[in-house]
């Protein structure tokens, strides 16, 4: 969808998801989440809680800045 | 598209298409009948518009709720958006009762009252349900 995202926090879910061989339906069954918010969140559309930004971390064994990163020079 | 963005748009449509067949009935009796609107009888093609708009809205949600029973339908996400959203058009109700009670206060008539009710109660779920699809399209 074009214009600005609505969050400067980007993420890195798709890659890791790739490297992994874990679909998005995987990752939101595994998240207690439905499909179209795993994909709301790879495409910046929706800032997740803390909460489900740990357990996203955890789902995909890495540390939480290494799928989140906040880039506080870029406009919303 | 989620559980809860299929129901939005159906309340979309639902509540559009009620709202102005409601209006298209009560012009083409005034039309007709040579009388003011406010002389027009508007009860019964009022509590129809609800009664018919409720039952379609309802009856929509039970045969979208069918088809994803048992699997998880909505999350935190959609929680937050409808929060979100029920704050925004809920400002727009608010201001319809208030006007509706000044009316009433002042003796206004039966007629226009219930339309300010009635046009402020569809203007605030069409704000809600505005909000909503735009939180769901272009982010939240």
């Amino acid at each position: 969808m074009a214009g600005p995202k609505p969050t400067r926090v980007s993420n890195r879910i798709r890659e890791l998801r790739a490297e992994r061989g874990v679909t998005q339906a995987d990752l939101a069954e595994t998240l207690g989440v439905t499909r179209q918010t795993v994909i709301a969140i790879e495409q910046g559309r929706y800032s997740p809680s803390r909460e489900l930004a740990f357990q996203t971390a955890r789902a995909l064994g890495v540390r939480l800045d290494e799928v989140f990163t906040y880039r506080a020079d870029e406009t919303p | 598209m989620t559980f809860t963005e299929r129901y939005t748009w159906a309340g979309l449509v639902i509540a559009v298409v009620t709202f102005v067949t409601y209006w298209v009935v009560i012009l083409v009796r005034a039309g007709t009948s040579g009388r003011l609107l406010v002389d027009v009888d508007w009860q019964g093609p009022l509590l129809w518009a609800l009664i018919v708009g409720g039952g379609l809205y309802a009856l929509t949600l039970l045969v979208l709720w069918l088809g994803v029973r048992g699997h998880a339908h909505t999350d935190a996400r959609d929680h937050e958006i409808e929060r979100y959203a029920t704050a925004s058009g809920g400002g727009i109700t608010a201001l319809a009762v208030l006007a509706t009670l000044v009316m009433l206060a002042l003796g206004a008539p039966t007629f226009w009252t219930a339309m300010v009710l009635f046009t402020g109660s569809f203007l605030g779920s069409l704000a809600s349900i505005g909000v909503t699809l735009v939180a769901y399209r272009r982010g939240f």
